[in-house]
């Protein structure tokens, strides 16, 4: 095949492949559209929907609601099962963030400085929580609470929790550690400093906004988890997630998504500041 | 780093210890051991039960036996992780085109839309997330009344949208997507897209652009972020229970049954240890593929 015979037919189809090329593209661009539309639906649609039917202001749940109102808001207070449940959550949560910090965060220094044995186990082990599923994880720690007989022990579940939030802090500490020079721990020794006052004066300071990130993270973590408690929360440990399963069975009562908007709220604040945390300590 | 200093100090006098930026072994022991200890305790101990209860637990060959010879179980086993594959593969495929527009478009709107429904579900509650799907998918929910209402479908002709997998899928996907979307950010973040845009100007279409230059570029974040989609999906607990309802043939109702209806513990003990054995041969996989470093990148 010659040269000019191989251009003569590809000037000749240029305009048929422009129409291909143009239709192609608007195939693409309503595709494009469409799967936005559902990927948006699929996310979006139960938040709205609840922020939405927070404003019902029927007695029982009741869809469509036939009058709407601020009356879910207004009976907040007296809703005192909720009231305790979020008490509960949020005592839960803040124990076992603090926890996580106060322990994994020492781990994460010596994990990345240090020299530590059996390393890569630690780390991979520490970020198990995170990946492995998480129904069998939940059965695994009943087994071992009907064992210890410590079922619906807030106590227990602290510490698990706080097991639970470990891969927070490690993935986002460990990743603002890498990003500290070593050297400014040397400069501070050359210039007098111990060692131990070079590690706590130079590194953990510059990691406190990471460990402030990483205890939002771990706390809004413990304070959504929803398959644990179920099984190790017993009957007396009643946190928001867990009363919102046993109330699905029995009926719905329309104060929960009034508390469920104020809470998406105030995460929405908390996650957005503990992001520009994250995001400024690992630049 | 370590080596230089090291090097330089022993060949000059014995200060090596004091002047080097690691922590010595013995610290570096007292500062894991309560992270070990709690991971011992909290992690492996509860695995080692798990696996005691389901294996040793009475005639461990016919404990397994029964399990795997009931029809019933195996069909649990396997619509789990057939629904498992199909929320990965809508996760992956919903997730890559909103993180790949979010990377290449232009418009601040669409910007906006993408990253809000990434966002919003982290924000709010995973059981009022379900609680509010029963509410769109119920007869009298949300899409019927739409449906009845535009005129599609009588009154009397509602569809039983909730309590079988449909539900389970749409509400898995629903809550499968922003963990398939952030990883997918971060594997595209690294690609050039002057080499698209070269690509088109050779005269490659959009698509054939897309399929023979992102797609490979992208793949070992694609298949780390689809290896975790995966695993988390067998996992899935809330979601079967609550949008399959309580009967739904998934590990998830499975357990629960066993665990609160039967107090079967050694079949519920079996059933996790399945999803724990085949959830680490995913992983083991996917770390043999595309190395650590990426799976810790799609985790966050």
């Amino acid at each position: 095949m010659s040269s000019t015979a191989m251009y003569g037919s590809s000037t000749l189809s240029r305009s048929n492949q422009i129409l291909a090329h143009w239709s192609i593209r608007t195939i693409f661009t309503v595709l494009l559209a469409l799967v936005l539309t559902i990927a948006v639906f699929f996310t979006l649609v139960p938040a709205a929907l609840v922020v939405v039917l927070s404003f019902s202001n029927e007695k029982l749940m009741i869809f469509p609601p036939r009058e709407w109102g601020f009356r879910q808001y207004l009976t907040l207070a007296d809703a005192s099962f909720w009231l305790t449940a979020v008490r509960t959550s949020f005592g839960l949560a803040f124990s076992s963030a603090l926890l996580a910090l106060a322990v994994a965060v020492p781990a994460a220094i010596a994990l990345n400085r240090g020299e530590v044995w059996g390393r890569k186990v630690l780390a991979g082990v520490g970020l198990a929580p995170l990946i492995l599923p998480g129904v069998a994880y939940a059965v695994a720690v009943y087994m071992v609470f009907l064992q210890a007989r410590v079922m619906g022990s807030p106590f227990w579940v602290v510490l698990v929790y706080a097991t639970h939030a470990f891969p927070y802090v490690l993935l986002i500490v460990g990743t603002a550690i890498n990003r500290i020079p070593k050297e400014l721990e040397l400069v501070a020794m050359t210039l007098g400093a111990s060692k131990t006052r070079a590690i706590i004066n130079i590194t953990v300071r510059l990691l406190l906004q990471a460990m402030a990130a990483a205890f939002v993270f771990a706390f809004i973590g413990s304070f959504d988890e929803s398959t644990l408690i179920v099984f190790v929360g017993g009957p007396g440990l009643v946190t928001l997630p867990k009363g919102i399963f046993d109330s699905l069975r029995t009926g719905m009562e329309p104060v929960v998504l009034a508390i469920s908007t104020i809470l998406m709220v105030l995460t929405g604040i908390l996650a957005a500041v503990a992001s520009y945390w994250r995001s400024n300590s690992t630049r | 780093m370590a080596l230089d200093s090291g090097a330089i100090a022993t060949q000059d006098q014995p200060r090596r210890r004091a002047w080097r930026p690691e922590i010595g072994a013995l610290p570096s022991a007292l500062l894991v051991l309560p992270f070990a200890a709690m991971l011992a305790f909290f992690v492996v101990y509860p695995f080692i039960r798990l696996t005691h209860i389901a294996v040793f637990n009475g005639n461990a060959v016919e404990n397994l036996v029964n399990f795997f010879t009931d029809r019933s179980n195996l069909v649990v086993l396997q619509t789990t992780y057939v629904i498992s594959a199909i929320v990965t593969f809508l996760a992956i495929l919903f997730g890559g085109i909103l993180a790949w527009t979010l990377k290449t478009t232009r418009s601040a709107t669409i910007r906006f839309i993408i990253l809000a429904s990434v966002l919003v579900p982290f924000w709010m509650g995973t059981m009022i997330k379900l609680y509010a799907w029963t509410v769109v998918l119920q007869t009298n929910g949300l899409v019927n009344n739409f449906l009845v209402w535009i005129g599609l479908i009588p009154t009397d002709g509602r569809f039983a949208l909730l309590y079988n997998e449909l539900a389970v899928v749409v509400g898995m996907v629903s809550q499968m997507l922003p963990f398939a979307v952030l990883p997918l950010m971060v594997a595209f973040s690294s690609i050039d897209l002057d080499i698209v845009r070269a690509a088109e100007g050779l005269g490659a279409a959009r698509l054939r652009a897309i399929t023979s230059i992102v797609i490979p570029l992208a793949i070992p974040g694609i298949l780390a972020t689809t290896m975790l989609v995966f695993v988390l999906s067998t996992g899935f607990f809330l979601t079967p229970v609550i949008l399959g309802g309580i009967t739904s043939p998934f590990t998830a109702s499975l357990i629960y049954q066993n665990v609160f209806t039967f107090f079967d513990l050694n079949a519920a003990a079996i059933t996790a240890l399945v999803l724990v054995v085949s959830a680490s041969l995913v992983i083991f996989l996917a770390f043999k593929i595309v190395g650590a470093e990426r799976i810790r990148k799609a985790l966050g």
